[in-house]
C-alpha cells in the first residue's frame, strides 16, 4: 500500500494504535451521522459543520498513518466537501447531505473491514466518484470559469518519475493555468508538490496527474487563491525546505554566526517545512545571543502587543485565550463550554464491559457473603459489636452493588441516535413528510437492553411513518400541516424506563379492526370501548396480514413487538389512539435486566425463582380446589376463573411427582401465555436477585430463563414463566 | 535526554502515535487533547519542544502557537505544527504566528525524530 | 506433585505441559492451558431434564458453571462424592465448565518425541477426542482434546445454536 510507506512499519506493532483508531473512528462516524441529521439544511450551524469536518479530518489523519489508504481516500473527499460547506462556498443540498451520509456508512464499513468484523471491503469508488462529481458542479454561484487554486501532492512515490515526463506534465499544466511553488523530491518514497491555478475542473487536473503517477498517490486540495505564501519559496537543492531566504538570512545575521548554508539535509523533505533553522533555535536556547535581537527577528503575534497593557496581565506567563485572539470574544463562551466538556471527558475512562461484569459478579459475591455472615451472627447471637459492624458492612455492600450496577447504565441516546436517519430514509421511501422529535435521551438504562430494545422501537417508528402518518396531500385535505410529527421520548418512572412513540397521523381505524376481528372469528362486544378494540392488534397474527396493514393504520407484527418487550423482564406495551388525531405507543421495561425483584419458592428439595412482576397472588390449596378435566389436565378455580394448573414438581421432576395437593400453595402468575396456577411446596420469600446467564457457559434449558445466586451461595434457577404457562395452556400433563 | 516535549492533538490515536515515537526515543512526553489543555500544561511547565496538531476544536494549532508565543518562557521553544493540511496560506499563518516548523501528516517516525533532535539535542 | 519437567527427555521440539488425571484404570492428560483451576466437590444445583452425568450448575465466584461427571459419562470408576472428589475447572471454547474425575495426578512436560499418534485402541473414549499417547518412563497418558470433547454434542453442554456456529 503506497500510502503506508511513512506509516505502519516504522511503529513496529501498531495494534494498540489500531484498536484506539477503530474505537475513535466509530465514534467519529456516529458523530458525523448524528450531526448531519440534525443540520438545518437552509442555514447549517457553522460549529456543527466544523465538528463533522474535524471528525472526518481525524479519521483521515490516523488512517493515513496506519496505512488504511482506502479510508484516507474517502474521508479526504468528504473533508474537502465539508471544507467548502463550512466556508460557505457551497450550499448544503439534499444531495450533498445524502452523499455525506452514505460516505459515513462506507467509512463505517471500511473500519469494520479493517477491524475484521466484516469479511468484505465495501465499495468506496462509487461514493468517492459521486462526491467528486458533486464538487465539480458549481453550486456556490461562482462562475465556472473563475480560476481555482489547487495544492497538489504526488507521492509517496513508488519510484522516481522520469524527469522528462514530469517536465512535460508540469508544462502541460502550465498551459492550462499557472503552476507555482514546485517542490520535488523525485526519489522513491519522495513527494512532488506544487500549487496550480486552473479554471478547469479538478477531474481534468487529476486526469493529467494520473498520466505520471498512480491515482492513489495523487492528492489534490483546494488552496487559497491568493498567496501570502509567496514569501515561502521552494528550495530545490535536494530538499523542500520552505523558507523566505531574505528573512532567513536576516534572522541568521541577528543570531550567532551560523553558516548561511542550506538547512540540514534531514529536514530536506517535503513533509517538513522549517521556518526557523534548528541551529538558531539551539543557539537561542543556549542564551548565546542578545535577547533583543531575537525578539526583533521573532514573528510577532498579536499577543505580544498586549503586554503593553499592564492591566491585562493576569498571570505569570501571559493572558487567557480570550484576551489574545482577535475576535475571540464571541468564541470565548463556546470555548469555555467546550473546555468544560473536555474536562468532563478527561474525567472519564473507558473500561471494557468484561471488567464491569466481573465487578458486578464480585460485588454480588460480596453481598452474598455478607448475608451469610449476618445469618450466622443472628443464629449465634454473638457480640453486639460484631452485629453493628455487620449491619454497616451490609449497608456498604449494597451501596457498592448499586454503584457498580450504575456503571452498566448508558443513556438511551445510544439507541435513539439511529432514528433520525431511519425517519429520513423511510419518509423519503414512502413519500411522506415527517419530522422526528426526540426527547429525554439522557435517560439511563442498562446497556444490556440496547440491542433488545432497538428492534421493537424501530418497528414502532417504522409503523408510525408507514401507516400512521398520512401523505402530505391527505394531511392537507384533513386540515393538518403537510409535515407529520413523530415524538420519541424516554423517561424514568420508578424502576422502569418508559419510552413513548407518538405520531399525529391518522390513528387506528376502529371499524376496520372490528371487521377484521369478525373475519378471524374473534368475539368482541361491538360496543367495547376503544382501548379494548385496540388490544386486538396485539393478537398473534392479527395485524400481520397485508390488507390490515393498510386499513388498521398500524403495521405488521404488533404481537411480535409486544412479545419482544415482554421478554425484557416483563416489559409492557400500551397503546392509545384517536382516529384522525394519531397514535401513541408506550413501552415500559425495567431499567436493568441484571437485577430483578423475585419470589423464591421451594419445590421438593429445590429452590426456584419467579419474577415478582408476573406473580398475581398466592393462595393455599384446600381440598377440592383442583378439578381434573378429562384429557385436559387440572384446573384451579380462582373466583370465577378456571386456571390451568402446573405442578412444578412434575415439570422439573423433583420429588416423587406426587406432591400433595392439599397443604400446597398455588402461585397465580400471568405471562404472555395467559394466567396459570403453579403448585409449589412453600414460599421462601421475596428479594432482589442478580440475574445470571445460564447460557454463557451452558445452554438454554426449557422452562428456565436464567439463574441467580441465593443467600447461601447456591445457584437457583429463574423460571421462564412464558414457556411454563404456555405448557399449562396446552392442558395436558406435558413435560418440557 | 531528559528533554520534555508537549504533544497536542485532539485525535487520541494520532496523539498516541506521536507520543510513542517520542517516548521511544527517550523524551519525556506530556499530552494535551486540545489547545486549552495544552496552554494549561504549558503554563505549569516549560517544555523544550511542542508538537501540535492544527485542526482541533476550540483553540486550533496555529492559534495555540500564537498563544504560546505570548508566554515569555516560550520565546525560544521550538513549536512544530503537525497537520494533514499543507496549504501554503495556512503554513504562512503558522509561521507568522511563530511556528518553528510545519510537518505533514502522515509523518514518518524517523523523520520526526531527526527533526526534533535538530531542535533540542 | 512430582515435577514432570525434571524427567523430560531431550526429545525434539518444545515441551508441552499436561495435567494428568485418572478415570477408572486409565490415565489421561489434558493441556494445562485449558485448565483454569482444580476445586473440591460441592453439591451443584441440579437441573431437571438433563442426563445424569450433568450434575448441575455451581456458583464459581458469581459465574454459573455446569459440572459434568466424566466417570458417569464414560461409565468408569465409582461415582462417589466426598471430600476427596475433585473437579477440574476447564476453560474451553470461551466457556467455563467443570469436570469430575477420579483423581488428579500431576503436571507433566512432554516433548514431541514422547507423544505418539493414537492407535486404534479401545479406550473408553472415542478416538476422535484422543490426540495421541504420551509416554513417560513407565507411564502412559491418553492425551485428550478436552475442548472438542466438552463441546461435542454428546456432552450436551452446548446449545444447538453454538454448535451451528462452531462446527
Amino acid at each position: 500500500m503506497s500510502s503506508s510507506s511513512s506509516g505502519s512499519g516504522a511503529f513496529g506493532d501498531t495494534s494498540d494504535f489500531r484498536a484506539i483508531f477503530f474505537e475513535e473512528a466509530d465514534e467519529h462516524v456516529a458523530a458525523i451521522e448524528s450531526v448531519l441529521l440534525r443540520l438545518n439544511q437552509a442555514a447549517p450551524d457553522a460549529e456543527d459543520l466544523n465538528a463533522i469536518f474535524r471528525a472526518a479530518h481525524s479519521i483521515k489523519g490516523t488512517s493515513g498513518m496506519l496505512g488504511f489508504s482506502e479510508i484516507t481516500s474517502v474521508t479526504h473527499v468528504l473533508e474537502n466537501l465539508l471544507d467548502d460547506l463550512r466556508k460557505g462556498e457551497r450550499q448544503l443540498t439534499e444531495e450533498a447531505l445524502d452523499l455525506m451520509l452514505r460516505a459515513g456508512d462506507v467509512v463505517k464499513m471500511q473500519v469494520a473491514f479493517r477491524r475484521g468484523t466484516v469479511q468484505e471491503a465495501p465499495d468506496s469508488a462509487a461514493i468517492e466518484q459521486e462526491l467528486r462529481a458533486l464538487m465539480e458542479r458549481d453550486v456556490g454561484g461562482r462562475p465556472a470559469s473563475a480560476p481555482r487554486r489547487y495544492a497538489v501532492r504526488l507521492g509517496p512515490l513508488a519510484a522516481p518519475i522520469d524527469s522528462a515526463e514530469l517536465d512535460l506534465m508540469l508544462s502541460g499544466l502550465g498551459e492550462m493555468g499557472k503552476v507555482e511553488a514546485v517542490a520535488t523530491s523525485n526519489v522513491a518514497g519522495g513527494e512532488i508538490r506544487f500549487e496550480v491555478e486552473l479554471s478547469g475542473a479538478e477531474a481534468d487536473l487529476r486526469s493529467v496527474l494520473a498520466l505520471v503517477v498512480p491515482a492513489d498517490a495523487i492528492r489534490v486540495d483546494k488552496a487559497a487563491p491568493a498567496a501570502p505564501a509567496k514569501a515561502i519559496v521552494a528550495d530545490d537543492h535536494g530538499g523542500e525546505i520552505f523558507f523566505d531566504p531574505a528573512e532567513w538570512k536576516k534572522k541568521q545575521k541577528a543570531t550567532v554566526a551560523a553558516p548561511a548554508a542550506a538547512p540540514p539535509a534531514e529536514s530536506g523533505d517535503s513533509s517538513f517545512d522549517s521556518f526557523v533553522s534548528p541551529e538558531k533555535f539551539r543557539a537561542r536556547r543556549g542564551g548565546g545571543e542578545p535577547q533583543e535581537a531575537v525578539s526583533d527577528a521573532k514573528p510577532r503575534g498579536p499577543g505580544r502587543r498586549a503586554t503593553d497593557d499592564p492591566a491585562a496581565e493576569p498571570n505569570l506567563f501571559g493572558r487567557r485565550a480570550s484576551d489574545v485572539v482577535p475576535g475571540a470574544e464571541r468564541r470565548g463562551r463556546r470555548d469555555s463550554e467546550r473546555g468544560m466538556q473536555a474536562l468532563a471527558e478527561a474525567a472519564s475512562i473507558r473500561v471494557s464491559i468484561e471488567k464491569v461484569d466481573l465487578l458486578v459478579n464480585l460485588v454480588g459475591e460480596l453481598v452474598i457473603t455478607e448475608a451469610m455472615l449476618a445469618q450466622q451472627q443472628r443464629q449465634e447471637e454473638s457480640d453486639s459489636r460484631y452485629a453493628t459492624g455487620l449491619v454497616d458492612l451490609g449497608r456498604h455492600a449494597r451501596n457498592l452493588q448499586e454503584a457498580v450496577m450504575s456503571i452498566r447504565m448508558v443513556p438511551i441516546s445510544t439507541v435513539f441516535t439511529r432514528f433520525p436517519r431511519l425517519a429520513r430514509e423511510l419518509s423519503q421511501r414512502f413519500g411522506k413528510e415527517v419530522e422526528l422529535k426526540v426527547s429525554g435521551e439522557t435517560t439511563e438504562f442498562d446497556r444490556g437492553l440496547i440491542e433488545k430494545i432497538t428492534d421493537p422501537l424501530t418497528h414502532l417508528v417504522r409503523n408510525s411513518i408507514d401507516h400512521g402518518i398520512e401523505s402530505p396531500a391527505e394531511r392537507e385535505a384533513a386540515g393538518k400541516p403537510r409535515c407529520g410529527m413523530i415524538w420519541l421520548s424516554a423517561s424514568q418512572k420508578g424502576g422502569s424506563i418508559v419510552i413513548e412513540v407518538r405520531d399525529d397521523g391518522k390513528g387506528l381505524n376502529r371499524k376496520r379492526i372490528l371487521e377484521r376481528a369478525a373475519e378471524r372469528g374473534i368475539r368482541i362486544d361491538p360496543n367495547a370501548d376503544d382501548d379494548e378494540v385496540w388490544q386486538l392488534i396485539f393478537e398473534a397474527g392479527f395485524s400481520t396480514a397485508e390488507t390490515v396493514t393498510d386499513v388498521s393504520g398500524r403495521g405488521v407484527g404488533m404481537d411480535v413487538v409486544r412479545r419482544n418487550i415482554q421478554v425484557l423482564g416483563g416489559g409492557k406495551v400500551g397503546l392509545h389512539s384517536r382516529e384522525g388525531a394519531g397514535t401513541t405507543v408506550t413501552v415500559s421495561v425495567p431499567l436493568t435486566l441484571a437485577i430483578m425483584e423475585a419470589m423464591s419458592v421451594a419445590v421438593g428439595p429445590a429452590t426456584y425463582v419467579l419474577p415478582l412482576s408476573a406473580v398475581i397472588e398466592s393462595r393455599s390449596i384446600q381440598a377440592g380446589d383442583i378439578a381434573g378435566i378429562a384429557g385436559q389436565g387440572h384446573t384451579l378455580r380462582v373466583r370465577d376463573e378456571f386456571l390451568p394448573v402446573v405442578r412444578l414438581s412434575e415439570v422439573f421432576r423433583e420429588g416423587n411427582g406426587a406432591a400433595p395437593e392439599q397443604g400446597g400453595i398455588a402461585v397465580i402468575v400471568e405471562s404472555e401465555g395467559g394466567k396459570a396456577a403453579l403448585l409449589v411446596d412453600e414460599l421462601l420469600g421475596q428479594q432482589q436477585v442478580v440475574v445470571k446467564s445460564l447460557e454463557a457457559n451452558f445452554r438454554r434449558m426449557p422452562g428456565v430463563s436464567s439463574a441467580t445466586i441465593m443467600g447461601d451461595g447456591r445457584v437457583a434457577l429463574i423460571l421462564d414463566l412464558a414457556q411454563i404457562v404456555q405448557l399449562a395452556g396446552k392442558g395436558a400433563r406435558a413435560r418440557l | 535526554m531528559g528533554k520534555s516535549i508537549l504533544v497536542v492533538d485532539d485525535t487520541r490515536s494520532m496523539r498516541k502515535m506521536v507520543v510513542a515515537v517520542l517516548q521511544g526515543a527517550g523524551y519525556s512526553v506530556e499530552e494535551a487533547g486540545d489547545g486549552d489543555e495544552a496552554l494549561e500544561k504549558a503554563k505549569k511547565q516549560v517544555f523544550d519542544l511542542v508538537v501540535t496538531d492544527h485542526n482541533m476544536p476550540g483553540t486550533d494549532g496555529v492559534t495555540l502557537v500564537r498563544l504560546l508565543r505570548g508566554i515569555s518562557a516560550y520565546d525560544n521553544v521550538a513549536i512544530i505544527v503537525l497537520s494533514t493540511e499543507t496549504g501554503a496560506e495556512l503554513k504562512a499563518k503558522g509561521r507568522e504566528a511563530g511556528a518553528t516548523g510545519w510537518m505533514a501528516k502522515p509523518f514518518d517516525p524517523e523523520k520526526m525524530l531527526s527533526i526534533v533532535r535538530q531542535f533540542i539535542d | 506433585m512430582a515435577g514432570g519437567a525434571t524427567h523430560s527427555q531431550s526429545g525434539a521440539g518444545e515441551l508441552r505441559e499436561f495435567l494428568s488425571f485418572r478415570l477408572g484404570a486409565e490415565e489421561y492428560g489434558i493441556e494445562i492451558l485449558k485448565v483454569q483451576e482444580i476445586r473440591g466437590w460441592e453439591q451443584p444445583t441440579a437441573i431437571a431434564n438433563t442426563p445424569a452425568f450433568i450434575k448441575g450448575v455451581i456458583n464459581l465466584r458469581g459465574i454459573i458453571v455446569p459440572i459434568v461427571d466424566l466417570r458417569l459419562k464414560f461409565n468408569l470408576g465409582e461415582a462417589k462424592y466426598d471430600e476427596f472428589t475433585v473437579v477440574i475447572i476447564l476453560s474451553v471454547a470461551k466457556r467455563v465448565v467443570g469436570a469430575v474425575v477420579d483423581a488428579v495426578s500431576d503436571v507433566l512436560s512432554l516433548s514431541a518425541g514422547q507423544i505418539k499418534p493414537a492407535p486404534e485402541f479401545s479406550a473408553a473414549l472415542e478416538t476422535q477426542f484422543i490426540t495421541g499417547l504420551g509416554t513417560l518412563e513407565e507411564r502412559m497418558l491418553i492425551l485428550l482434546d478436552i475442548e472438542k470433547l466438552m463441546t461435542s454434542r454428546d456432552m450436551q453442554l452446548v446449545g444447538d445454536a453454538a454448535h451451528a456456529a462452531t462446527h
